[in-house]
């Protein structure tokens, strides 16, 4: 674990001891949501932060293994855990397909292919009513039972995900694999004098990404207990990105603070406008669009980066100011 | 027959119409240095590139180890022993030096996706041992100390070696190089000689294209050379020297020589004149590298000025540092006694300075006619249409061509048709003077001959004073008043055509310094690593 850094122990601490800080359920509930975000954010960030290809269709895998999970333990009554790995592995069958069909394309034309195929996923949940129950959505989808069917038991299966997840995010990115994803976002033709296949890795990050979405989506379906198609397009699939561009997209902690700054401000705009009805609706989106803008300007690696540097610079200047009062020293003991 | 090592049998590419390599025939041995050279636009990095596989000949087929080529994919070189560095850089940035050497083992490597994710035993083992391979050839290249510096800290000579590194890590058995002394400094492009002598006795062969042409003589078992595509000599480095072929491919033939006297009598007809522009001491820069260091120039009006060298010299940056489009470090432009260095390219142009870029850059989605139009774009708001109508007309008049073609897209034009197009575009912004970028390049020489006659009758019959960058020197100083000659970021001399054409060095600025230089002791320690 030594390369992962000590940033991993503060990590599991703050996992472990928040519910004993946050008794309270709508913390709690907070929490949740911002661990269930947190995992799609981490796929993304290794789809486009790692590797360099937009997605602007990530909310849709989310949508697949929500209703994958949904559609399985309501109607066919198997066990939600079961019910979780489909809800994994079909959304990663899509992004493989997906990502077989645009294998070739980049910049705005990969932009456009993933916005398409989001406006599509949403369009076939609403209308595929036998089965997704269309509009109106599913309801009494069961909760899940780790250690109780508690708002606890929840924080500390979905955080158990967020963890592992993250860990293997972090393993990757120091590795054979992870190193072929950040080759291809600088250059693809050196990568592939390397001897990358550009293509394959390409779409093994887009299934990497679209697994962590749908084991998420799975994870909210059960959650909430009710599901409709709204969540599951462009308006979602741009948080995304927002969080990941926050947060700093070539870093996996980037993914985690970005989507606690997000939850925080939404979780703000919730509470101020119950004394500000102006606030309610889609402001966030307002706001949400005023911090991408403003961190593209000023802040452009995003906010983990950017403190990882500020930190390595002030050591930096500690460092050379101890030398410069050592030599000083070291002038006056000559003389 | 035993199978060559590496067998290129008469492939040819084409590029928008013009052939850029035609019928190129050569072949590698295991362990040799095999140099490609040859003038701007011969074809050498398209040569380069289709061994390399980034793009597949048109016709033709490079065999290795006695297997088509054409068999493997881009990704599949690598691992069959090909690697490659490449003229710009491309490294990766936001990796430490070690890591990108790294990248350059994962053809040599296995670890996938979920054993890399779960760290299993057999990928740490396995990310242990590329760490130390590519120690080792960190060490080899000098870099080892600087192994977890992230590479976008290094310098651009760090970086060139940091490339060989990650090339020659997979253990290649050819090395393809493109320029990799372009930006070096003197000593660094030594340090570089002598690394790929160690690389030859390592057993790796390695094929570059190379403009530092004192290296490539000090190195190369073999050299090719080619000229618009075609090879036309192939020897030891003294027998290139002294081949009449090459001589002519880099400064023209001798029979052109005639013209010169022609423009003797103009230029003597004139008068000494006001100095229309002058270049004081600019230094400019690449990023890292600095490309010019302190050029002084000045053109008088109504002169045709040449601005000779060859390729990486700087001539195409001087250019674009007097007409803004690059922003020299320092040094002054003066233009009719204005100082213009801040000034940005597009303010420029009305102050009567057009320039004619390189490789034409005509828009091809437009009609010649609308080309044209833009071309008077600056003063399109103000002039009466009909004034600019009539300049037109006069354009027609010196390229009737364009005149039979107005309705047709810039695209469909031939190459020469669009140099044209090119030139009268910029002459429709009433230049006072006119900035030429190669001109002749990529053309058939008959009709690049008839492009620079041109020039000449504009400057004759319309007064424009013109500063020429041109690669076929003889066909240029037959047009020209005066020329300087730069070389490697300065200027080697200048003087009038004549002085120039006639000036024993301006082979060398060329073909690089004659064989004495080999016995120069600074090659001797090249030597030295050898044994």
């Amino acid at each position: 674990m030594k390369n992962i850094g000590k940033g991993i122990y503060v990590y599991l601490a703050l996992v472990i001891f928040a519910p004993l800080l946050f008794q309270d359920d709508y913390y709690l509930s907070l929490l949740v949501i911002t661990g269930i975000y947190a995992i799609v954010a981490i796929g993304l960030s290794i789809v486009m932060g790692l590797t360099g290809q937009i997605s602007i269709g990530q909310a849709a895998f989310w949508g697949i293994g929500a209703y994958t999970s949904a559609v399985l333990t309501t109607k066919y009554e198997i066990s939600p855990f079961l019910a979780l790995i489909a809800a994994a592995i079909i959304p990663a069958v899509f992004a493989f397909i997906l990502a077989r069909a645009i294998a070739g394309l980049s910049g705005y034309y990969l932009a456009m292919a993933t916005l398409a195929f989001g406006y599509i996923i949403q369009i076939l949940i609403s209308e595929w009513e036998s089965v997704t129950g269309g509009a109106t959505g599913m309801i009494g989808i069961p909760s899940i039972d780790f250690f109780g069917e508690s708002e606890l038991g929840m924080y500390y299966l979905v955080w158990g995900v967020v963890t592992v997840v993250l860990l293997f995010s972090l393993n990757l990115v120091e590795s054979r694999v992870g190193r072929a994803f950040r080759a291809i976002h600088k250059s693809e033709i050196a990568a592939t004098s390397m001897g990358i296949d550009v293509r394959k890795y390409r779409l093994l990050a887009f299934v990497v990404g679209g697994l962590f979405a749908g084991l998420s989506g799975g994870l909210y379906a059960h959650y909430v207990g009710t599901l409709d198609p709204q969540p599951f397009g462009f308006h979602e699939s741009i948080v995304f990105i927002t969080i990941v561009v926050i947060g700093g997209m070539t870093n996996i902690w980037g993914a985690l603070v970005g989507t606690f700054v997000i939850e925080m401000i939404r979780a703000g705009l919730t509470s101020l406008s119950d004394t500000f009805p102006a606030l309610s609706g889609d402001v966030d989106t307002i706001v949400y669009g005023a911090i991408l803008v403003l961190i593209i300007m000023f802040m452009p690696e995003g906010l983990v980066p950017k403190i990882q540097s500020m930190v390595q610079s002030y050591k930096h200047r500690r460092s050379t100011a101890t030398v410069v009062v050592q030599k000083n020293k070291e002038r006056e003991t000559a003389r | 027959m035993t199978a060559k090592f590496l067998q290129v049998d008469k492939i040819t590419m084409d590029f928008g119409g013009v052939r850029a390599v035609d019928n190129v025939s050569f072949s590698v041995e295991p362990g040799e240095i095999v140099a490609l050279i040859g003038p701007n636009g011969a074809g050498k990095s398209t040569v380069l590139n289709m061994i390399s596989g980034t793009i597949p000949p048109l016709q033709g087929e490079i065999y290795y180890q006695g297997k088509p080529l054409s068999k493997l994919k881009g990704h599949e070189y690598s691992g069959a022993g090909i690697s490659r560095t490449f003229q710009n850089l491309q490294t990766f940035d936001d990796m430490t030096v070690l890591e990108n050497v790294m990248v350059g083992l994962h053809a040599r490597t296995k670890s996938e996706l979920f054993s890399c994710g779960i760290r299993s035993l057999s990928a740490r083992r396995e990310e242990r041992s590329m760490r130390e391979q590519a120690l080792e050839w960190l060490e080899f290249v000098g870099l080892a100390d600087l192994k977890d510096q992230l590479a976008g800290n290094l310098a651009y000579g760090k970086l060139k070696q940091m490339e060989i590194a990650r090339a020659m890590v997979a253990k290649p058995k050819l090395l393809l190089l493109d320029e990799p002394a372009a930006g070096l400094n003197h000593s660094e492009t030594l340090e570089m000689s002598k690394m790929f002598q160690k690389i030859k006795y390592l057993g790796t062969a390695i094929l570059l294209v190379e403009h530092d042409m004192d290296m490539i003589m000090s190195i190369a078992d073999r050299i090719i050379v080619l000229d618009r595509g075609k090879k036309i000599a192939e020897g030891t480095s003294s027998e290139i020297q002294a081949n009449p072929k090459v001589i002519a491919a880099y400064i023209g033939e001798e029979k052109e020589e005639e013209p010169i006297q022609t423009s003797k009598k103009s230029s003597s007809q004139r008068v000494k004149k006001k100095t229309i522009l002058s270049v004081k001491n600019i230094v400019a820069r690449y990023g890292p590298v600095e490309v010019l260091h302190g050029i002084d120039l000045h053109v008088s009006e109504g002169e045709i000025v040449s601005l000779l060298g060859s390729n990486g010299a700087g001539k195409t940056t001087l250019l674009n540092c007097i007409c803004g489009l690059h922003a020299a470090k320092s040094g002054t432009v003066e233009f009719n006694e204005r100082d213009i260095s801040k000034t940005s390219a597009e303010k420029i142009v009305p102050l009567g300075m057009a320039h004619v870029p390189e490789r034409r850059q005509i828009f091809s989605t437009l009609t010649v006619e609308d080309n044209l139009y833009l071309g008077a774009s600056h003063r399109l708001s103000r002039g009466s249409s009909q004034q600019i109508e009539k300049e037109i007309k006069d354009v027609y008049k010196l390229f009737p061509i364009l005149e039979e073609r107005k309705n047709q897209l810039g695209g469909t034009l031939s190459g020469g048709q669009q140099q044209m197009l090119a030139i009268s575009r910029a002459l429709l912004s009433r230049p006072s003077l006119l900035l030429l970028d190669e001109p002749s390049l990529g053309l058939a020489p008959l009709v690049g001959k008839e492009i620079l006659e041109i020039v000449k009758r504009i400057r004759d019959e319309w007064g424009t004073t013109v500063l020429l960058v041109e690669q076929n020197a003889r066909a240029a100083l037959a047009i020209s008043d005066r020329a300087y000659v730069l070389s490697t970021g300065k200027v080697l001399m200048h003087g009038s055509a004549e002085e120039i054409m006639n000036h024993p060095e301006i082979q060398s600025a060329y073909l690089g310094k004659s064989q004495t230089f080999v016995d120069s002791p600074e090659v001797q320690s090249a030597d030295q690593v050898q044994a």
